[in-house]
Protein backbone atom coordinates (compact mmCIF):
# COMPACT_ATOMS: atom_id res chain seq x y z
CA UNK A 1 0.00 0.00 0.00
CA UNK A 2 1.50 3.49 -0.73
CA UNK A 3 2.47 5.40 2.25
CA UNK A 4 1.71 8.88 1.22
CA UNK A 5 -1.96 6.93 1.09
CA UNK A 6 -1.30 5.75 4.68
CA UNK A 7 -0.39 9.18 5.59
CA UNK A 8 -2.58 11.19 4.18
CA UNK A 9 -5.47 8.86 5.57
CA UNK A 10 -4.13 9.27 9.23
CA UNK A 11 -4.47 12.67 8.92
CA UNK A 12 -8.22 12.67 8.16
CA UNK A 13 -8.97 10.28 10.55
CA UNK A 14 -7.03 12.23 13.25
CA UNK A 15 -9.02 15.41 12.09
CA UNK A 16 -12.49 14.09 11.96
CA UNK A 17 -12.09 12.18 15.34
CA UNK A 18 -11.94 15.81 16.96
CA UNK A 19 -15.93 15.65 16.03
CA UNK A 20 -16.27 12.76 18.18
CA UNK A 21 -15.57 14.94 21.29
CA UNK A 22 -13.42 18.04 20.77
CA UNK A 23 -14.93 20.66 18.40
CA UNK A 24 -19.08 20.06 17.26
CA UNK A 25 -20.08 16.85 17.94
CA UNK A 26 -22.04 17.36 14.68
CA UNK A 27 -21.68 13.41 13.98
CA UNK A 28 -19.38 13.29 11.24
CA UNK A 29 -16.68 11.42 13.01
CA UNK A 30 -19.20 8.51 13.44
CA UNK A 31 -17.86 4.53 12.02
CA UNK A 32 -19.75 4.41 9.45
CA UNK A 33 -18.80 7.86 7.76
CA UNK A 34 -14.67 6.88 8.66
CA UNK A 35 -15.57 3.39 7.23
CA UNK A 36 -17.07 4.78 4.22
CA UNK A 37 -14.31 7.49 3.66
CA UNK A 38 -11.57 4.92 4.26
CA UNK A 39 -12.98 2.28 2.03
CA UNK A 40 -13.54 4.91 -0.42
CA UNK A 41 -10.02 6.25 -0.63
CA UNK A 42 -8.59 2.63 -0.26
CA UNK A 43 -10.86 1.38 -3.64
CA UNK A 44 -13.21 -1.08 -1.35
CA UNK A 45 -15.98 0.85 0.07
CA UNK A 46 -18.17 -2.11 0.73
CA UNK A 47 -15.79 -3.30 3.36
CA UNK A 48 -15.84 0.13 5.17
CA UNK A 49 -19.54 0.35 5.20
CA UNK A 50 -20.06 -3.18 6.94
CA UNK A 51 -17.34 -2.54 9.35
CA UNK A 52 -18.75 0.89 9.75
CA UNK A 53 -22.36 0.29 10.15
CA UNK A 54 -21.52 -2.07 12.53
CA UNK A 55 -18.81 -0.69 14.76
CA UNK A 56 -21.67 2.04 15.27
CA UNK A 57 -24.60 -0.58 16.28
CA UNK A 58 -22.17 -2.23 19.16
CA UNK A 59 -20.97 1.44 20.49
CA UNK A 60 -23.86 3.31 19.87
CA UNK A 61 -24.88 3.76 23.91
CA UNK A 62 -21.59 5.51 24.78
CA UNK A 63 -22.14 9.20 25.14
CA UNK A 64 -18.76 11.04 26.73
CA UNK A 65 -21.07 12.32 29.86
CA UNK A 66 -19.59 14.45 32.42
CA UNK A 67 -15.88 12.88 33.23
CA UNK A 68 -16.63 9.21 31.40
CA UNK A 69 -14.35 8.79 28.66
CA UNK A 70 -15.68 6.02 26.15
CA UNK A 71 -13.35 4.02 23.53
CA UNK A 72 -13.07 5.38 20.14
CA UNK A 73 -15.24 4.29 17.71
CA UNK A 74 -13.69 6.23 15.20
CA UNK A 75 -10.56 4.59 16.07
CA UNK A 76 -11.92 1.00 16.26
CA UNK A 77 -13.49 1.53 12.38
CA UNK A 78 -10.57 3.40 10.92
CA UNK A 79 -7.94 1.02 12.24
CA UNK A 80 -10.27 -2.03 11.04
CA UNK A 81 -11.10 -0.98 7.56
CA UNK A 82 -7.78 -0.26 6.55
CA UNK A 83 -6.57 -3.85 8.14
CA UNK A 84 -9.32 -5.58 6.97
CA UNK A 85 -8.98 -3.94 3.15
CA UNK A 86 -4.79 -4.56 2.97
CA UNK A 87 -5.88 -8.28 3.99
CA UNK A 88 -8.56 -8.69 1.02
CA UNK A 89 -5.97 -7.51 -1.73
CA UNK A 90 -2.70 -8.99 -0.28
CA UNK A 91 -3.99 -12.50 0.74
CA UNK A 92 -4.40 -14.86 -1.92
CA UNK A 93 -8.24 -16.77 -1.79
CA UNK A 94 -9.25 -15.11 1.28
CA UNK A 95 -12.27 -15.59 3.58
CA UNK A 96 -13.83 -12.22 3.88
CA UNK A 97 -15.67 -12.42 7.21
CA UNK A 98 -13.43 -13.96 8.63
CA UNK A 99 -11.34 -11.02 7.87
CA UNK A 100 -13.85 -8.50 8.57
CA UNK A 101 -13.70 -10.35 12.08
CA UNK A 102 -10.35 -10.05 12.84
CA UNK A 103 -9.59 -6.81 11.89
CA UNK A 104 -12.25 -5.96 14.45
CA UNK A 105 -10.23 -7.64 16.83
CA UNK A 106 -7.60 -5.46 15.98
CA UNK A 107 -9.49 -2.13 15.61
CA UNK A 108 -11.32 -2.87 19.10
CA UNK A 109 -8.28 -2.70 21.54
CA UNK A 110 -6.52 0.03 19.33
CA UNK A 111 -9.93 2.29 19.82
CA UNK A 112 -9.66 1.45 23.93
CA UNK A 113 -6.30 2.62 23.97
CA UNK A 114 -7.20 5.78 22.23
CA UNK A 115 -9.47 6.33 25.04
CA UNK A 116 -6.92 5.72 27.21
CA UNK A 117 -4.94 8.37 25.51
CA UNK A 118 -7.59 10.61 26.03
CA UNK A 119 -7.70 10.20 29.58
CA UNK A 120 -3.82 10.99 29.40
CA UNK A 121 -4.23 13.78 27.67
CA UNK A 122 -7.19 15.21 29.97
CA UNK A 123 -4.47 15.15 32.49
CA UNK A 124 -2.04 17.13 30.54
CA UNK A 125 -4.66 19.57 30.07
CA UNK A 126 -4.81 20.52 34.07
CA UNK A 127 -1.47 21.09 33.62
CA UNK A 128 -1.62 23.53 30.56
CA UNK A 129 -4.19 25.14 32.31
CA UNK A 130 -2.48 26.49 35.61
CA UNK A 131 0.95 26.98 33.53
CA UNK A 132 -1.24 30.35 31.52
CA UNK A 133 -3.86 30.87 34.70
CA UNK A 134 -2.03 34.13 35.86
CA UNK A 135 -1.76 35.42 32.36
CA UNK A 136 -5.71 34.45 31.25
CA UNK A 137 -6.79 36.59 35.01
CA UNK A 138 -4.53 39.71 33.61
CA UNK A 139 -7.11 39.92 30.80
CA UNK A 140 -4.41 38.16 28.10
CA UNK A 141 -6.62 36.43 25.85
CA UNK A 142 -4.18 35.43 23.28
CA UNK A 143 -3.27 32.17 26.18
CA UNK A 144 -7.09 31.39 26.01
CA UNK A 145 -6.64 30.65 22.25
CA UNK A 146 -3.66 29.01 23.03
CA UNK A 147 -4.85 26.47 25.08
CA UNK A 148 -7.64 25.40 22.93
CA UNK A 149 -5.12 25.31 19.90
CA UNK A 150 -2.31 23.35 22.37
CA UNK A 151 -4.98 20.92 23.04
CA UNK A 152 -6.33 20.28 19.74
CA UNK A 153 -2.91 19.90 18.17
CA UNK A 154 -2.41 17.20 20.96
CA UNK A 155 -4.88 15.11 19.87
CA UNK A 156 -4.41 15.35 16.13
CA UNK A 157 -0.57 14.71 17.05
CA UNK A 158 -1.01 11.75 19.17
CA UNK A 159 -3.66 10.25 16.98
CA UNK A 160 -1.76 10.35 13.79
CA UNK A 161 1.29 8.83 15.36
CA UNK A 162 -0.53 6.39 17.12
CA UNK A 163 -2.24 5.73 13.45
CA UNK A 164 0.82 5.34 11.36
CA UNK A 165 2.86 3.14 14.67
CA UNK A 166 -0.05 0.97 14.25
CA UNK A 167 -0.55 0.32 10.96
CA UNK A 168 3.12 0.62 9.60
CA UNK A 169 3.76 -2.15 12.47
CA UNK A 170 1.08 -4.07 12.56
CA UNK A 171 -0.20 -4.87 8.82
CA UNK A 172 2.36 -7.23 8.20
CA UNK A 173 2.63 -8.82 12.16
CA UNK A 174 -1.45 -9.31 11.50
CA UNK A 175 -1.01 -10.93 8.26
CA UNK A 176 1.44 -13.55 9.68
CA UNK A 177 -0.64 -14.31 12.67
CA UNK A 178 -3.92 -14.68 10.22
CA UNK A 179 -2.19 -16.73 8.20
CA UNK A 180 -0.86 -19.17 11.04
CA UNK A 181 -4.57 -19.10 12.48
CA UNK A 182 -5.59 -22.89 12.00
CA UNK A 183 -9.04 -23.53 10.14
CA UNK A 184 -11.17 -24.08 13.25
CA UNK A 185 -10.39 -20.86 14.11
CA UNK A 186 -10.99 -18.89 10.84
CA UNK A 187 -14.41 -20.58 10.84
CA UNK A 188 -14.60 -19.57 14.83
CA UNK A 189 -14.13 -15.98 13.28
CA UNK A 190 -16.63 -16.55 10.54
CA UNK A 191 -19.42 -17.73 13.21
CA UNK A 192 -18.51 -14.13 15.29
CA UNK A 193 -19.10 -11.81 12.25
CA UNK A 194 -22.17 -13.65 11.77
CA UNK A 195 -23.67 -12.58 14.95
CA UNK A 196 -22.39 -9.09 15.08
CA UNK A 197 -24.50 -7.19 13.33
CA UNK A 198 -27.12 -9.11 15.74
CA UNK A 199 -25.34 -7.77 18.66
CA UNK A 200 -25.75 -4.20 17.35
CA UNK A 201 -29.61 -4.30 16.87
CA UNK A 202 -29.71 -6.00 20.53
CA UNK A 203 -27.77 -2.72 21.59
CA UNK A 204 -29.99 -0.02 19.95
CA UNK A 205 -33.10 -2.48 20.93
CA UNK A 206 -32.42 -2.35 24.87
CA UNK A 207 -31.30 1.18 24.63
CA UNK A 208 -34.75 2.07 23.23
CA UNK A 209 -36.00 -0.30 25.00
CA UNK A 210 -40.06 0.29 27.53
CA UNK A 211 -42.41 -2.35 27.19
CA UNK A 212 -44.72 -0.71 24.65
CA UNK A 213 -41.88 -0.26 22.76
CA UNK A 214 -40.60 -3.92 22.82
CA UNK A 215 -44.46 -5.45 21.75
CA UNK A 216 -44.79 -3.08 19.29
CA UNK A 217 -41.37 -3.71 18.17
CA UNK A 218 -42.19 -7.56 17.84
CA UNK A 219 -45.57 -7.10 15.90
CA UNK A 220 -43.22 -4.55 12.73
CA UNK A 221 -40.83 -7.24 13.14
CA UNK A 222 -42.81 -10.19 12.15
CA UNK A 223 -45.85 -8.55 10.06
CA UNK A 224 -42.71 -6.90 7.92
CA UNK A 225 -40.74 -10.42 7.67
CA UNK A 226 -44.11 -12.08 6.52
CA UNK A 227 -44.55 -9.23 4.34
CA UNK A 228 -41.09 -9.15 2.64
CA UNK A 229 -41.40 -13.38 2.26
CA UNK A 230 -44.74 -12.97 0.69
CA UNK A 231 -43.54 -9.95 -1.93
CA UNK A 232 -40.54 -12.03 -2.29
CA UNK A 233 -38.47 -8.69 -1.38
CA UNK A 234 -39.78 -6.96 -4.05
CA UNK A 235 -41.20 -3.64 -2.82
CA UNK A 236 -40.07 -0.12 -3.09
CA UNK A 237 -37.79 0.37 0.13
CA UNK A 238 -37.67 3.88 0.35
CA UNK A 239 -41.81 4.01 0.14
CA UNK A 240 -41.71 1.77 3.07
CA UNK A 241 -39.17 3.24 5.24
CA UNK A 242 -40.67 6.61 4.57
CA UNK A 243 -44.44 4.94 5.78
CA UNK A 244 -42.51 3.10 8.98
CA UNK A 245 -41.27 6.67 10.31
CA UNK A 246 -45.05 7.97 9.95
CA UNK A 247 -46.34 5.29 10.97
CA UNK A 248 -43.70 5.10 13.96
CA UNK A 249 -44.63 8.77 14.88
CA UNK A 250 -48.57 8.48 14.72
CA UNK A 251 -48.11 5.27 16.41
CA UNK A 252 -45.90 6.47 19.28
CA UNK A 253 -47.77 10.05 19.97
CA UNK A 254 -50.95 7.90 20.49
CA UNK A 255 -49.11 5.54 23.19
CA UNK A 256 -47.65 8.68 24.84
CA UNK A 257 -50.93 10.82 24.93
CA UNK A 258 -52.83 7.63 26.32
CA UNK A 259 -50.65 7.71 28.63
CA UNK A 260 -50.70 11.07 29.54
CA UNK A 261 -54.38 10.69 29.93
CA UNK A 262 -53.85 7.59 32.12
CA UNK A 263 -51.45 9.33 34.45
CA UNK A 264 -53.86 12.15 34.61
CA UNK B 1 -29.54 49.92 27.92
CA UNK B 2 -28.11 46.66 26.46
CA UNK B 3 -24.89 46.58 24.98
CA UNK B 4 -24.82 43.00 23.09
CA UNK B 5 -25.92 42.95 19.92
CA UNK B 6 -27.27 39.68 18.42
CA UNK B 7 -23.89 39.65 16.29
CA UNK B 8 -21.54 39.21 19.47
CA UNK B 9 -24.27 36.23 20.76
CA UNK B 10 -24.40 34.42 18.00
CA UNK B 11 -20.50 34.63 17.82
CA UNK B 12 -20.51 33.34 21.06
CA UNK B 13 -22.91 30.87 20.08
CA UNK B 14 -20.38 29.50 17.45
CA UNK B 15 -17.62 29.39 19.87
CA UNK B 16 -19.67 26.91 21.88
CA UNK B 17 -18.49 24.20 19.05
CA UNK B 18 -15.20 24.56 20.66
CA UNK B 19 -16.55 24.12 24.64
CA UNK B 20 -15.06 20.46 25.04
CA UNK B 21 -11.78 21.71 23.37
CA UNK B 22 -9.44 21.57 26.01
CA UNK B 23 -11.77 19.77 28.74
CA UNK B 24 -9.55 18.97 32.01
CA UNK B 25 -10.28 16.48 34.96
CA UNK B 26 -9.84 19.72 37.45
CA UNK B 27 -12.69 22.11 36.37
CA UNK B 28 -13.71 20.05 32.82
CA UNK B 29 -15.36 22.78 30.43
CA UNK B 30 -14.16 25.58 32.08
CA UNK B 31 -11.59 26.95 29.78
CA UNK B 32 -13.97 26.55 26.53
CA UNK B 33 -16.71 28.62 28.56
CA UNK B 34 -14.65 31.22 28.95
CA UNK B 35 -13.54 31.43 25.35
CA UNK B 36 -16.81 30.92 24.11
CA UNK B 37 -17.82 34.12 26.51
CA UNK B 38 -14.95 35.89 26.57
CA UNK B 39 -15.99 38.44 23.59
CA UNK B 40 -18.94 39.99 25.18
CA UNK B 41 -17.29 40.03 28.41
CA UNK B 42 -14.94 42.47 27.00
CA UNK B 43 -17.99 44.46 25.36
CA UNK B 44 -19.67 44.59 28.57
CA UNK B 45 -16.78 45.79 30.43
CA UNK B 46 -15.22 48.05 27.90
CA UNK B 47 -14.11 50.69 30.13
CA UNK B 48 -13.92 48.78 33.68
CA UNK B 49 -10.61 46.57 33.35
CA UNK B 50 -11.01 45.07 37.10
CA UNK B 51 -14.35 44.43 36.32
CA UNK B 52 -13.29 42.08 33.29
CA UNK B 53 -10.40 40.97 35.84
CA UNK B 54 -13.29 39.88 38.20
CA UNK B 55 -15.73 38.25 35.48
CA UNK B 56 -12.68 35.76 34.07
CA UNK B 57 -12.09 34.81 37.65
CA UNK B 58 -16.01 33.74 38.27
CA UNK B 59 -15.86 31.92 34.33
CA UNK B 60 -12.36 29.87 35.14
CA UNK B 61 -14.04 28.16 37.36
CA UNK B 62 -15.91 24.99 36.89
CA UNK B 63 -18.22 24.55 34.33
CA UNK B 64 -19.56 21.53 32.88
CA UNK B 65 -23.02 20.94 30.98
CA UNK B 66 -24.35 19.02 28.27
CA UNK B 67 -22.42 20.88 24.91
CA UNK B 68 -26.03 22.11 23.15
CA UNK B 69 -28.21 22.98 26.23
CA UNK B 70 -24.76 25.75 27.21
CA UNK B 71 -26.19 27.92 25.25
CA UNK B 72 -29.05 28.69 27.64
CA UNK B 73 -26.24 29.22 30.77
CA UNK B 74 -24.29 30.94 28.27
CA UNK B 75 -27.15 33.58 26.97
CA UNK B 76 -28.33 33.96 30.66
CA UNK B 77 -24.97 34.48 32.10
CA UNK B 78 -24.31 37.04 29.15
CA UNK B 79 -27.72 38.98 30.60
CA UNK B 80 -26.59 39.15 33.97
CA UNK B 81 -23.10 39.92 33.52
CA UNK B 82 -24.99 42.93 31.41
CA UNK B 83 -27.81 43.93 33.70
CA UNK B 84 -26.23 43.13 37.20
CA UNK B 85 -25.07 46.31 38.88
CA UNK B 86 -20.90 46.39 39.40
CA UNK B 87 -20.69 48.92 42.24
CA UNK B 88 -21.06 45.73 44.48
CA UNK B 89 -18.66 43.07 43.39
CA UNK B 90 -18.69 40.69 45.85
CA UNK B 91 -22.59 40.50 45.37
CA UNK B 92 -22.39 40.68 42.03
CA UNK B 93 -19.79 37.71 42.08
CA UNK B 94 -22.22 35.48 44.15
CA UNK B 95 -25.37 36.15 42.10
CA UNK B 96 -23.84 34.82 38.87
CA UNK B 97 -22.06 32.16 40.18
CA UNK B 98 -24.90 31.02 41.96
CA UNK B 99 -27.00 31.18 38.82
CA UNK B 100 -24.82 28.98 36.83
CA UNK B 101 -24.66 26.18 39.58
CA UNK B 102 -28.08 26.31 39.51
CA UNK B 103 -28.86 26.02 35.91
CA UNK B 104 -25.58 23.93 35.20
CA UNK B 105 -27.01 20.44 36.79
CA UNK B 106 -30.96 20.37 35.25
CA UNK B 107 -29.57 21.55 31.71
CA UNK B 108 -26.86 18.97 31.54
CA UNK B 109 -29.37 16.24 32.50
CA UNK B 110 -31.96 17.51 30.32
CA UNK B 111 -29.64 17.60 27.39
CA UNK B 112 -27.98 14.25 27.90
CA UNK B 113 -31.01 12.27 28.08
CA UNK B 114 -32.72 13.73 25.10
CA UNK B 115 -29.84 13.97 22.93
CA UNK B 116 -27.15 10.86 23.89
CA UNK B 117 -30.43 8.87 24.22
CA UNK B 118 -32.97 9.80 22.01
CA UNK B 119 -32.21 11.40 19.14
CA UNK B 120 -28.46 10.78 18.58
CA UNK B 121 -29.82 7.12 18.49
CA UNK B 122 -32.51 7.43 16.45
CA UNK B 123 -30.69 9.33 13.77
CA UNK B 124 -28.20 7.16 13.88
CA UNK B 125 -30.45 3.76 13.37
CA UNK B 126 -32.38 5.67 10.48
CA UNK B 127 -29.18 6.10 8.65
CA UNK B 128 -27.63 2.81 9.55
CA UNK B 129 -30.86 0.86 8.72
CA UNK B 130 -30.78 2.57 5.41
CA UNK B 131 -27.64 1.21 5.30
CA UNK B 132 -28.43 -2.13 6.08
CA UNK B 133 -31.85 -2.36 3.79
CA UNK B 134 -29.76 -1.41 0.76
CA UNK B 135 -27.24 -4.07 1.51
CA UNK B 136 -24.32 -1.64 2.37
CA UNK B 137 -24.14 -0.40 -1.29
CA UNK B 138 -22.48 3.09 -2.37
CA UNK B 139 -25.85 5.14 -2.68
CA UNK B 140 -26.83 3.51 0.66
CA UNK B 141 -24.11 5.03 2.38
CA UNK B 142 -24.41 8.65 0.99
CA UNK B 143 -27.82 9.04 1.29
CA UNK B 144 -27.33 6.63 4.70
CA UNK B 145 -24.88 9.32 6.25
CA UNK B 146 -26.91 12.94 4.92
CA UNK B 147 -30.02 11.28 7.05
CA UNK B 148 -28.35 10.68 9.91
CA UNK B 149 -26.16 14.21 9.74
CA UNK B 150 -29.63 15.99 8.77
CA UNK B 151 -31.96 14.38 11.72
CA UNK B 152 -29.02 14.86 14.55
CA UNK B 153 -27.83 18.54 13.18
CA UNK B 154 -31.40 20.44 12.77
CA UNK B 155 -32.64 19.51 16.60
CA UNK B 156 -28.93 20.18 17.20
CA UNK B 157 -29.01 23.98 15.82
CA UNK B 158 -32.37 24.49 16.62
CA UNK B 159 -32.22 24.24 19.97
CA UNK B 160 -28.52 25.73 20.63
CA UNK B 161 -29.65 29.12 18.90
CA UNK B 162 -33.29 29.20 20.22
CA UNK B 163 -32.12 29.04 23.72
CA UNK B 164 -28.80 30.84 23.96
CA UNK B 165 -31.85 33.97 22.53
CA UNK B 166 -34.38 32.90 25.09
CA UNK B 167 -31.85 32.70 27.76
CA UNK B 168 -30.62 36.18 26.53
CA UNK B 169 -33.58 38.10 26.08
CA UNK B 170 -36.28 36.41 28.44
CA UNK B 171 -33.85 34.49 31.24
CA UNK B 172 -36.40 34.65 33.85
CA UNK B 173 -38.75 32.64 32.03
CA UNK B 174 -36.01 30.45 31.04
CA UNK B 175 -36.87 27.35 33.17
CA UNK B 176 -40.79 27.76 32.49
CA UNK B 177 -40.06 27.55 29.12
CA UNK B 178 -38.34 24.33 29.47
CA UNK B 179 -41.09 22.66 31.22
CA UNK B 180 -43.44 23.70 29.28
CA UNK B 181 -42.02 21.66 26.10
CA UNK B 182 -42.36 17.83 28.12
CA UNK B 183 -38.78 16.17 27.21
CA UNK B 184 -39.81 13.08 29.05
CA UNK B 185 -43.13 12.36 26.40
CA UNK B 186 -40.68 13.81 23.12
CA UNK B 187 -37.80 11.03 24.43
CA UNK B 188 -41.04 8.30 24.81
CA UNK B 189 -42.16 9.22 21.53
CA UNK B 190 -38.55 9.03 20.05
CA UNK B 191 -37.53 5.88 21.80
CA UNK B 192 -40.90 4.70 20.68
CA UNK B 193 -40.18 5.22 17.22
CA UNK B 194 -37.02 4.43 16.91
CA UNK B 195 -38.23 0.38 18.69
CA UNK B 196 -40.83 0.68 15.51
CA UNK B 197 -38.50 1.57 12.73
CA UNK B 198 -35.54 -1.23 14.27
CA UNK B 199 -38.28 -4.09 13.88
CA UNK B 200 -38.75 -2.79 10.30
CA UNK B 201 -34.73 -3.07 9.52
CA UNK B 202 -34.49 -6.46 11.53
CA UNK B 203 -37.24 -7.92 9.43
CA UNK B 204 -35.53 -6.31 6.00
CA UNK B 205 -32.12 -7.23 7.15
CA UNK B 206 -32.88 -10.87 8.02
CA UNK B 207 -34.56 -11.31 4.81
CA UNK B 208 -32.48 -9.34 2.19
CA UNK B 209 -29.16 -10.40 4.36
CA UNK B 210 -26.47 -12.89 2.34
CA UNK B 211 -24.67 -13.82 4.87
CA UNK B 212 -26.04 -17.04 6.16
CA UNK B 213 -24.60 -19.89 8.66
CA UNK B 214 -26.63 -22.40 8.07
CA UNK B 215 -28.16 -22.79 4.29
CA UNK B 216 -31.58 -22.92 5.03
CA UNK B 217 -32.82 -19.31 5.92
CA UNK B 218 -35.59 -19.89 7.93
CA UNK B 219 -33.32 -21.78 10.71
CA UNK B 220 -30.93 -19.63 10.40
CA UNK B 221 -32.77 -16.47 10.95
CA UNK B 222 -34.85 -18.18 13.83
CA UNK B 223 -31.12 -19.18 15.47
CA UNK B 224 -30.10 -15.39 15.21
CA UNK B 225 -33.56 -14.32 16.57
CA UNK B 226 -32.91 -16.54 19.57
CA UNK B 227 -29.36 -15.10 19.70
CA UNK B 228 -30.64 -11.36 19.66
CA UNK B 229 -32.86 -12.25 22.62
CA UNK B 230 -30.18 -13.70 24.65
CA UNK B 231 -27.75 -10.67 23.98
CA UNK B 232 -30.75 -8.05 24.47
CA UNK B 233 -31.62 -9.77 28.35
CA UNK B 234 -27.24 -9.79 28.84
CA UNK B 235 -27.39 -6.29 27.89
CA UNK B 236 -30.71 -5.47 30.38
CA UNK B 237 -28.71 -7.13 33.01
CA UNK B 238 -25.64 -4.59 32.51
CA UNK B 239 -23.44 -7.14 31.08
CA UNK B 240 -20.71 -5.04 29.88
CA UNK B 241 -20.49 -5.00 25.27
CA UNK B 242 -16.49 -6.22 25.70
CA UNK B 243 -17.75 -9.23 27.87
CA UNK B 244 -20.46 -10.04 25.63
CA UNK B 245 -17.99 -9.89 22.34
CA UNK B 246 -15.71 -12.45 24.05
CA UNK B 247 -17.99 -14.67 25.14
CA UNK B 248 -19.25 -14.95 21.56
CA UNK B 249 -15.57 -15.46 20.48
CA UNK B 250 -14.88 -18.23 23.20
CA UNK B 251 -18.31 -19.86 21.89
CA UNK B 252 -17.39 -19.43 18.47
CA UNK B 253 -14.64 -21.45 18.99
CA UNK B 254 -15.83 -24.00 21.07
CA UNK B 255 -18.20 -24.29 18.07
CA UNK B 256 -15.71 -24.32 15.49
CA UNK B 257 -14.31 -27.54 17.58
CA UNK B 258 -16.85 -29.53 18.07
CA UNK B 259 -17.79 -29.06 14.64
CA UNK B 260 -14.43 -30.38 13.29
Amino acid sequence: MEIEKIFLLSIIAAIIELDAYYIGMFLISQPIIIGGITGYLLGNINAGIIIGSIVQLIWINNPPIGAFVPPSTTTISFISTIFSIVFLQTLSNPNKEAIFMFSLLIGIPAGYFVGQIDIWHRKLNVKIIHLFEDKIKQCKASYLVLIQILSIFVKIFSNIILFLLIIFLGISLAEKIYLSLPLQLIRALTISFWIMPIVGLAVIFNMLYSKEGARVHWVIFFLFYIFFFLTKGNINLNFFIILTIILGFVISSYIVIKTKKVTK
Amino acid sequence: MKKISIFSLLISGLKLNFLQASWNFERLQNIGFLFSIYNILKVIYKNNIDGLKSAIKRHIEFFNTNIFFSSAVLGMISRLEEELDDSDPEKKNREIENSKIGVMGPLAAIGDSIFWSAIKPFALLTGIGYTYLMKFSFESFIYGSLISIITYNIPRIFVKYYLLMQAYYNYQKLFTLLQKIEFQHLIKIIKLNGMIFLGFIMAGYFYKKDLNLIPIKLIDNFLLIIIFILIAMALKRKTSISNILIAIIILSVFISYIIG
